[in-house]
């Protein structure tokens, strides 16, 4: 059984160390190692989560010399902002897995017959 | 200001369903069918508890790429076979409503109600959901509800307290 792994805004701050990141660098950019000083897990862990905002389009990263600092994009998070938005999202999954569920089990009943 | 437009608004879904509203009702009302489709796909649902009554509270975890969220529908009003009023939370493993996991204006409590109507063995499913704080009126039954809840919750917690000093006497 494969899981495939969702990357987008909902997972990227579904973590609350993620959340901390994002409010961390949310005013200003900084690089790795000032942002793991600020966490009691590992960097390794820290950059782990990074990894993941980044591929969620939360976070992007700018090369500045031989440093990396890492910015929040927070447009990204504008774009969900709105609650409403985000339940109807959130609504219109549950439904397609109703939907699913319902034809699955009609199914079943009919092939018992 | 903007926030302010933006909790204040409400959500209507229309969905249709090829099924008879019986089982579509059904898919709410039984923990073995519910536990069945809810819950995002890719995400392992754990019902902590299930219990749909007027009253009732189903307080759920959902596992998903290591990350952990719960939680919590307290049904308001049922009238089977075709409505279904709930107050939908976020919560946390002891069922105390949290605040969302999201870093942005989430309401605490959300006001849903889903009604089904069928013609022809299709269903069509109407949710209107709206944050609880939208009227005094149903403020004032959210905090009956929710302190009859923490009584339950206090009483386990006492429960729990007795249990561990008896441990460490």
């Amino acid at each position: 059984m494969s899981v495939e792994a969702r990357r987008d805004v909902f997972q990227a701050i579904a973590d609350p160390t993620r959340r901390q990141i994002i409010n961390l660098i949310a005013y200003q950019s900084m690089n790795l190692n000032a942002i793991a000083d600020n966490f009691s897990i590992s960097r390794p862990a820290v950059s782990q989560h990074i990894k993941v905002l980044i591929e969620c389009g939360m976070v992007s990263v700018r090369q500045e010399g031989r440093e990396r600092f890492c910015e929040a994009k927070l447009d990204t998070l504008k774009e969900v902002a709105g609650w409403v938005d985000q339940y109807r999202q959130f609504w219109n999954t549950q439904f397609d897995s109703l939907d699913h569920y319902l034809n699955r089990i009609q199914n079943n009943t009919q092939s018992d017959q | 200001m903007e926030n302010q437009a933006t909790s204040k608004s409400s959500l209507q879904i229309v969905r249709r369903f090829n099924a008879p509203q019986s089982l579509v009702f059904k898919a709410f009302a039984s923990q073995e069918a519910f536990a069945e489709w809810w819950g995002p796909s890719g995400s392992q649902l754990t019902l902590i508890n299930f219990d749909f009554r007027e009253g009732g509270v189903t307080h759920y975890r959902l596992d998903s790429g290591g990350m952990v969220m719960w939680a919590l529908f307290r049904y308001r009003e049922i009238r089977q076979p075709d409505s279904i009023t709930f107050i939908s939370a976020f919560a946390d493993a002891g069922g105390n409503i949290r605040t969302s996991p999201f870093p942005f204006d989430f309401p605490l409590e959300v006001h849903n109600n889903i009604t089904l109507t069928e013609t022809g063995g299709v269903t069509t499913l109407k949710l209107y959901a709206e944050p609880v704080d939208a009227t005094p009126e149903q403020e004032k039954t959210f905090r009956e509800l929710n302190a009859s809840m923490n009584q339950g919750y206090e009483g386990t917690f006492k429960q729990l307290d007795t249990y561990l000093l008896k441990l460490q006497g």
